[in-house]
């Protein structure tokens, strides 16, 4: 490891503090498109604030791995949070293939996740976990392809290597890269045309319908990671795009607002896109894959 | 000033080459046969801008109505006369595949790649290298044409099978065209038969499959 | 070296004296597993000498067996297989002594320690055999040793067509290692390993011949179809031990053969990665598919089989392509996933031996909220999942990281061929990975989450402590082979101890909150089968779902049937037609068929006379 920037520490907490307010911007644009107000940007502090202070509620039925669900699914989230760099500068932790960790701290979250959602014994919270571990099938495809790709463009294995430095760039092959992990922020995040967070219909819902028998405390714990996920898809997206400015306040500056860019994108599409029928949803996922299959094919040459 | 517009020149024709792949795909995946020839339109639109690349050959008139002719024919006739044979034909909407699309696309991503090591392999006999993704851009855009007539029920979609596998064509000639100008007015001709093609299908009413044709009679629509 | 002969003998000695005693159940578990837990506890001592100190222990003795001789030898390579057949076994030993003593009064346990002691013995003769008549001698003991180990419930008419499946199919796998070692013979002039050569053109035959025949053992799809009925009918330890030590001399003698092959050709390495793959989603896929436990697990070792074949594909490409990094990350990622895999992989199948032992059933569909009943088995069983699913920091995620990881080197820095089978290889790995996520939540979730599907679960219990104890030394050597390696493992414990510490303000207890329904049951829970549905949907063309509805037309509902099932293409239809047409061929042999002895008298002397004919037409 090299010499750690005393501000790349400083990125995590900033992460930590400033990530539910993207969930506010895409709030803020959906209700725009709506012709509404909408809630202020940080009503997500307020509603963390609110299940903090509740009691929790467990089923009979379940067992530890119920309790232990959304920790383990924070927890790795948290160490997903050393890995991933910020405005320019390297991550806290860095190592060749550290990508790889970054994706299965995904896994991990994913798998105690669906663990717990079966634990409750409810057919409604088997369902999401059946679909959830069906779609992560391809959304792992689209995310891992599209890291390999960037990898092959610039020569490093580490994630702080091949986004930090934008050295090397190629602006279409880079723009499919985007395009499919954007599509693997809709998926991994439970979005439409993946699912969609705002529904009440629980036979349609995927990631929300795992998560109903949680509540309080734990319900924050899920809810706040969640944003944190956000906030990590976002910032790989918003390096991977273009070639970032010159100098961490600059780069900062200009992450920060690409990353509004990519919050106000995803309510776009939240506003003006159906949710796509469960059947589809593997064929639009291969389509993205397909897309960071082809940027990988033409790094080969 | 001109400078910077030079270096811009490959990028721009890597990109349209990642959009011709990207149709290419989307023709695999898509259902719906509308998108589809909305989507093959867009691809010969694509297409024509190639002429006009520095990487062809010498900008001249004879570049520009070859990029002006088969921009109108492919980019606007040809989608125009097969919306026009989808409502005339009263053909339903979705494509019917035999192989479903995710195996398609499977089949599409597999067959990109492999065009291009092939590419690779043979591009030492063309323009001293520069062919090379124009070869590969083709061989995989036939490929996919050939696939799609194979893979497809609806004789619609097998003409859209053929545009695609003949496009293809077009763009490994273009690569050719500065030492033999007339392969690319080959592949123009060959949309001669598309007409044909899409004339068989209004007149005959084939909203589904072409081995109707040799039983000399036309159809009805709900023949079992 | 005579510390491992001297274990050899204390395991052989235990085993033999085990069927000798015809007294009391104790007796025969205390001399077959006291001699197993000695002697691998002996043998583990110059395995590990060798491997740390890189050092080759000799020994050899004249044979009486023609061509053969007792040369022996322990090389870092064998050591790592050696430490793996030991390690295990030892658990192993002491897993069955406390699974079979309630078997105690109504079977006799002298033969089945008799065998288990046998099949030790014999693989670790495998790993350090020096002489291709000792290894096939030592081979063909261990195929029979499991054999007589599969058929430990004969009575059962599905675990006699097992036995008769894996003995058919290991037969046919020794077959093509016979013709291997000809092979290697002839350009060599002897039956030494030392003296084995790459004989120019014929390299590409041995190693064909390599991947058939140790293929078979490891359980490559596709000569796998021993693997899922022999596993589920053997006695839970030796499951273990077969799943996780006798596969793993397959990828040994694999190993074992390319050393003789003195340069990897390209198309080895693509070979390897092709069958790698196709095994390891295949097997990922069929575990989903699965309704018996101990299947699922079984197909579960033939996707990490074809992880650790990946790896070693990898391992060859980089050698053959010139590119070291490759080379070492891909044999180095095989060689720990293998011994991982064995650690895991044996706690596993313990635990579905804990479990058949508590419930009386293996069906996944009968069972569910065991995590209640048995805390400790369940939360093992957690832990080796996560593990399999090479979830971090455990140690599963480690060797797979180094597999990925060379991938990752092949396709940022080698040539197409080497990017493309890299980049391959990191689509595969990453749909297998996800796929066996969700195969173990979908069994982990299946019987020990939810609440019970049957009556099975009530009355079920703990083990006993020597089948705990087994469990919780294979999870301490994972944590540990975990711990070893770099970085990651402090990063996850430190925030879970501080958040888990944090309490709720209040706890309260309720029914699951099913959208409003207050009065869920067990009945309504998502089964096994609905859970693997999107997938087995999707991958038709591999699982062939089958599903049955009996539905009765009437005003008013009736009690209907519902049955889901998933094949395996490979077994239902390749070898079924396969072996089909091979009897109808065999068949027209029958008019040589004779009722009396004198004409096969006759037989054999016309075939005598036609080779001495034969012989002296060559020379």
């Amino acid at each position: 490891m090299g010499a750690l920037h005393p501000l790349s520490l400083v990125f995590p907490l900033m992460a930590l503090a400033l990530s539910p307010l993207l969930m506010g911007v895409i709030n803020r644009t959906k209700a725009a498109w709506a012709g509404r107000t909408g809630q202020p940007l940080t009503q997500m502090y307020y509603d963390l604030a609110r299940l903090w202070r509740k009691g929790a509620v467990y089923s009979r039925t379940t067992t530890w791995v119920f309790r232990m669900g959304p920790v383990a699914g924070l927890a790795s989230l948290l160490a997903a949070l050393a890995l991933t760099p910020f405005g320019g500068l390297p991550a806290p932790l860095f190592f060749d293939g550290d990508l790889l960790v970054l994706i299965y701290l995904f896994g991990a979250g994913r798998f105690f996740t669906i663990l717990a959602a079966l634990d409750t014994g409810s057919a409604f919270e088997g369902m999401g976990a059946s679909r959830e571990a069906f779609f992560a099938v391809f959304a792992e495809v689209i995310f891992i392809l599209g890291l390999a790709a960037l990898a092959m463009q610039t020569g490093s294995l580490s994630l702080s290597g091949m986004l930090a430095t934008g050295e090397k760039y190629d602006f279409a092959a880079s723009a499919m890269v985007a395009a499919a992990l954007f599509v693997a922020l809709l998926a991994e995040n439970a979005r439409i045309p993946v699912d969609d967070p705002n529904t009440h219909l629980e036979l349609t819902m995927i990631h929300e319908v795992m998560v109903l028998d949680h509540g309080g405390p734990d319900l924050a714990l899920i809810e706040y990671g969640r944003a944190l996920k956000l906030w990590l898809f976002s910032s790989i997206l918003a390096q991977a795009l273009t070639p970032l400015p010159g100098g961490p306040g600059l780069a900062v500056v200009y992450m920060l607002t690409m990353m509004t860019a990519i919050a106000i994108a995803v309510g776009v599409v939240e506003s003006t896109m159906a949710r796509l029928r469960l059947t589809f949803v593997p064929q639009f996922l291969m389509g993205a894959g397909a897309l960071s299959a082809l940027a990988v094919i033409l790094f080969l040459r | 000033m001109a400078d910077m517009a030079l270096a811009l020149v490959p990028q721009l024709l890597n990109l349209i080459f990642m959009a011709l792949l990207i149709t290419n795909l989307y023709l695999l995946g898509s259902s719906r046969l509308g998108s589809l020839i909305w989507t093959a339109g867009a691809q010969g639109a694509l297409l024509a801008a190639l002429p006009l690349f520095p990487q062809v050959g010498e900008f001249s008139t004879h570049a520009v109505i070859l990029a002006a002719g088969s921009g109108m024919l492919k980019g606007a006739v040809i989608p125009w006369l097969l919306l026009w044979a989808l409502r005339d034909a009263n053909i339903r909407r979705d494509v019917e595949p035999l192989v479903g699309y995710s195996l398609s696309l499977t089949f599409g991503v597999a067959v990109t790649g492999l065009s291009f090591w092939f590419a690779e392999k043979i591009a030492g006999g063309l323009h001293a290298g520069e062919g090379a993704p124009f070869v590969a851009v083709g061989v995989s855009m036939a490929l996919c044409g050939m696939f799609l007539i194979a893979s497809r029920t609806k004789a619609l979609t097998q003409v859209i099978g053929y545009l695609t596998l003949e496009n293809g064509i077009y763009v490994f000639g273009v690569s050719l065209a500065a030492r033999q100008p007339f392969v690319v007015e080959m592949g123009i001709f060959l949309d001669i038969f598309v007409f044909i093609f899409v004339g068989g299908i209004v007149m005959f009413r084939i909203n589904r499959t072409f081995d109707r044709i040799e039983k000399g009679r036309a159809p009805t629509e709900d023949a079992p | 070296m005579e510390l491992f002969l001297l274990a050899l003998a204390v395991i052989f000695g235990g085993g033999a004296l085990a069927l000798l005693s015809g007294g009391g159940a104790r007796l025969t578990a205390a001399l077959g597993a006291g001699g197993a837990i000695a002697g691998c506890a002996l043998g583990l001592i110059p395995a590990v000498s060798s491997l740390v100190r890189g050092e080759r222990y000799e020994w050899s003795a004249p044979w009486s067996a023609p061509y053969g001789s007792l040369s022996l030898a322990i090389d870092p390579l064998s050591a790592v297989f050696l430490i793996i057949v030991f390690g295990l076994s030892l658990t192993a030993a002491v897993y069955g002594a406390g699974y079979l003593a309630h078997l105690g009064g109504a079977r006799r346990l002298g033969s089945p320690w008799f065998f288990f002691n046998t099949l030790v013995v014999s693989m670790a003769a495998v790993t350090v055999a020096q002489n291709a008549v000792l290894f096939l001698v030592a081979w063909e003991t261990m195929s029979l040793a499991s054999f007589f180990l599969v058929m430990f419930d004969h009575a059962d008419e599905e675990t006699r067509t097992a036995g008769f499946v894996y003995l058919a199919a290991t037969h046919l796998g020794a077959a093509f290692l016979f013709a291997m070692f000809v092979i290697l013979a002839q350009g060599a002039g002897s039956l030494e390993f030392r003296d084995f050569s790459a004989p120019g053109a014929l390299a590409g035959v041995v190693f064909a011949l390599a991947v058939v025949g140790f293929g078979s053992k490891a359980g490559l799809v596709p000569f796998h179809v021993w693997l899922p009925v022999a596993h589920p009918a053997a006695p839970s330890h030796v499951s273990a031990l077969m799943s996780g030590a006798m596969i793993k001399m397959g990828v040994y003698g694999l190993l074992r053969t390319m050393t003789f092959l003195e340069y990897p050709q390209l198309w080895w390495g693509l070979a390897l990665i092709g069958l790698g793959a196709l095994s390891a989603v295949c097997g990922a896929l069929w575990a989903l598919g699965q309704d018996d436990l101990k299947k699922a697990l079984a197909y579960s070792t033939v996707e990490n089989a074809g992880i650790i074949t990946m790896g070693i594909g990898l391992g060859a490409l980089g050698a053959s392509q010139d590119a070291p990094a490759v080379a070492a990350l891909g044999f180095g990622g095989a060689l720990f996933h293998a011994f991982n895999h064995a650690l895991f992989k044996g706690l596993l199948f313990m635990n579905a031996g804990a479990v058949a032992h508590a419930t009386g059933t293996r069906r996944m569909s009968l069972l569910g909220g065991l995590m209640k009943k048995t805390p400790l088995t369940g939360s093992l069983f957690i832990f080796g999942g996560a593990a399999i699913c090479g979830l971090p920091p455990l140690n599963g995620f480690i060797s797979e990281f180094l597999i990925y990881l060379a991938a990752f080197a092949g396709a940022v820095d080698g040539g197409p061929v080497t990017a493309g089978a890299g980049l391959a290889v990191i689509v595969f790995m990453a749909v297998t990975g996800t796929l066996a996520a969700a195969g173990v939540a979908r069994a982990g979730g299946a019987v020990f989450l939810g609440a019970a599907r049957s009556a099975a679960v009530e009355k079920a219990h703990e083990p006993g402590p020597s089948m705990l104890a087994a469990m919780l030394a294979l999870a301490v050597m994972m944590t540990l082979a975990a711990a070893l390696a770099p970085a990651v493992a402090g990063l996850l414990t430190a925030p879970v101890v501080e958040l888990a510490a944090s309490d709720p303000a209040a706890v309260e207890e309720s029914v699951t909150w099913d959208c409003g329904y207050a009065a869920p049951s067990a009945r309504m829970q998502y089964t096994p089968s609905s859970f693997a549905q999107p997938v087995s949907d999707f991958f038709h063309i591999i699982l062939r779902p089958r599903a049955a509805l009996a539905m009765e037309d009437g005003l008013f509902p009736k009690r209907t049937v519902f049955s889901h099932e998933t094949d395996d293409p490979v077994e239902s239809e390749f070898y079924r037609r396969l072996f089909a047409a091979a009897a109808r061929g065999i068949g027209k042999l029958q008019a040589f068929r004779a009722a009396r002895a004198n004409v096969y008298i006759f037989y054999t002397a016309g075939a005598l006379l036609a080779l001495l004919v034969w012989g002296l037409i060559l020379s």
